[in-house]
């Protein structure tokens, strides 16, 4: 069994158990996923104190509903998908009031520092929501077509149009 | 063979391996003769690192786990913990749904093993690493 396998079938395991009231395999769930939540939700939301909110509520939902999990789907995509449908209802929330502030990283890290880091971020930022989402998924999550297609509820010819915009926008970006 | 469109398309799938064996063969026998389409590749192998590089330097705020504790309704009530890291044994009485169900666990040698509270099948409800409740 390939070590990909593995994990499929630990994160299974680990959701089963938490359909069943397992706090520790919760807290263990919660290890594996809560930074690739935030993350994902941050590639949305762009703000670290919403895709806080967006990674806690998921986790919430994921305690509450793992007995819906029918496992015909990984358990990552039922998992990021939650947060994907959290992060737009939040970011929709926040669009109908004030303009969003200035985006602001909950953590600091030296290589913020870096001019090159920085400027890579506000190009990430400039791009938008939906072209930072798929490059995501398929950059960072490394999502085969198939199931970043599954998560956005998009065509897989979509999501390769998607991604080549993206790539092209990210890239304007960068050289301005 | 395919042609520059196709494989420009699918050049983000190449870069991470996340592809069909067949696909990616037929994409490198493509990238052997096609300059444009080997700057292209370059270009996505760059991206991939700028956007995880970008992702890996953030990380949710410390306290989020409490957070999700209390609001999920499973922090203790009443909670005991001794010995060390190495050796030691945890019990904790919790609320659930009008229940207060017992729940317990053996610390060796930085590994928690589940010794009371609810299990299912043949889960023996080992608890790899460590333990946040």
């Amino acid at each position: 069994m390939s070590e990909h396998d593995q994990t499929l079938n630990e994160d299974l395991s680990l959701l089963d158990r938490v359909a069943g009231g397992d706090r520790a395999a919760f807290a263990t769930l919660y290890d594996r996923y809560a930074s690739r939540v935030f993350r994902f939700a941050l590639s949305i939301v762009r703000q670290a104190h919403l895709a806080e909110e967006v990674m806690q509520e998921t986790m919430i939902v994921v305690w509450k509903k793992a007995k819906t999990f029918r496992g015909n789907a990984k358990a990552s995509t039922w998992i990021l998908g939650i947060a994907r449908n959290l992060a737009f209802n939040l970011l929709r929330k926040e669009k109908r009031g004030e303009r969003l502030p200035e985006e602001k990283l909950a953590e600091s890290n030296p290589a913020k520092q870096v001019e090159m880091a920085v400027h890579v971020d506000r190009a990430l930022q400039m791009l938008p929501d939906h072209h930072r989402e798929v490059m995501h998924l398929v950059f960072y999550e490394e999502m085969t077509l198939r199931e970043a297609a599954a998560i956005l509820g998009i065509p897989e010819g979509t999501v390769k149009s998607r991604m080549h915009h993206a790539r092209k926008a990210l890239a304007k970006e960068l050289a301005s | 063979m395919m042609t520059c469109e196709e494989v420009r398309d699918l050049i983000p799938w190449y870069v991470t391996g996340r592809i069909e064996v067949d696909s990616a063969k037929r994409i490198a026998d493509h990238l052997a003769g096609c300059a444009d389409c080997q700057a292209d590749f370059v270009e996505a192998a760059w991206m991939r690192r700028l956007v995880n590089d970008s992702a890996q330097s953030v990380a949710p705020a410390e306290g989020v786990w409490s957070r999700i504790e209390r609001k999920a309704g499973i922090v203790d009530l009443a909670r005991i913990d001794v010995g060390s890291f190495l050796i030691g044994l945890k019990l904790g009485i919790s609320a659930s749904s009008g229940r207060y169900p017992v729940h317990g666990s053996l610390r060796v040698l930085g590994h928690s093993v589940r010794i009371m509270g609810k299990r299912r099948g043949k889960e023996a409800g080992r608890v790899q690493g460590r333990e946040k409740a």
